[in-house]
């Protein structure tokens, strides 16, 4: 059986794939293993596939990404810009899962935002007797 | 599918072992939590291999892992219906061809996972 090595480029032509990328092995078949039932195996080339599957898509989603930031006329990469990518590839149905962890990171810079505000008022007071809370 | 999902301050993503991820979240410490069970630093530097890119903020990339998280799992759970077709308990490098090859959606994964020929098949066209 002749088997390439995929030494071929993703369908975005913008990305370098001379350069060796990959993820951990152990990460990818920890992902895989959760949407399958727990008897299921994986052999050694299935999990190679996840694998490369998932960071030629990483290539890809940041491609499409790069186009909206560039369509917005900006330099940095954004959130909206990967959302709006998510459909243009139709992968839409991620969407919700994205969106909350979206949520869950910009609540948690909030809370960090408020806990070094208190951190703050602590330390200029010694004996701290009061701490403001800022109720959110 | 319930990802872990905890607080990632650093870029140089520590991912969350068993422990990490069954903590919920504690305010007060610099708490080592995982947005997507991928290193973030990792996924970085995967986007960063495109030329175009240059500056990405942290939440494009913690969306990034996210949506490749995903992305593994709608690829397993599509691959894992080739196996159970085939009464199998193996989820087989021919079960992810399968699916690339089913749906338009994984179109941009045909080279990555294409189906295999037979050597045979294979000389056999080359002689012709």
């Amino acid at each position: 059986m002749s088997t390439r090595s995929s030494e071929t480029p993703s369908k975005s032509s913008k990305s370098d794939s001379n350069k060796e990328y990959d993820l951990p092995r152990a990460n990818v078949f920890r992902i895989a293993k959760k949407s399958l039932p727990k008897e299921v195996l994986l052999v050694s080339d299935s999990k190679v596939a996840f694998s490369k599957a998932a960071v030629v898509f990483i290539m890809y989603l940041t491609a499409a990404a790069q186009d909206q930031a560039s369509k917005n006329k900006r330099s940095t990469l954004m959130a909206d810009d990967v959302l709006a990518a998510i459909d243009e590839i139709e992968l839409s149905q991620y969407k919700e899962q994205l969106l909350e962890t979206l949520k869950v990171f910009r609540k948690n810079q909030a809370e960090k935002k408020a806990n070094r505000g208190q951190k703050k008022v602590q330390s200029k007071s010694d004996d701290t007797t009061e701490i403001e809370s800022e109720p959110e | 599918m319930e990802p872990n999902e905890h607080a990632e301050e650093q870029s140089d993503v520590i991912i969350g072992d068993a422990d990490a991820t069954n903590k919920e979240q504690k305010d007060g410490e610099d708490g080592v939590k995982t947005y997507a069970d991928l290193p973030l630093a990792r996924v970085k530097r995967i986007m960063k291999s495109d030329a175009d890119v240059k500056l990405i903020s942290q939440e494009a990339v913690i969306l990034v892992a996210k949506a490749a998280e995903c992305l593994i799992e709608h690829l397993a759970s599509e691959a894992f219906k080739h196996t159970q077709s085939d009464n199998r308990k193996t989820l087989q490098y021919k079960d992810l061809s399968a699916t690339v090859k089913s749906s338009e959606v994984f179109d941009f994964l045909e080279e990555i996972i294409p189906e295999r020929t037979q050597f045979a098949t294979a000389l056999s066209k080359q002689n012709k």
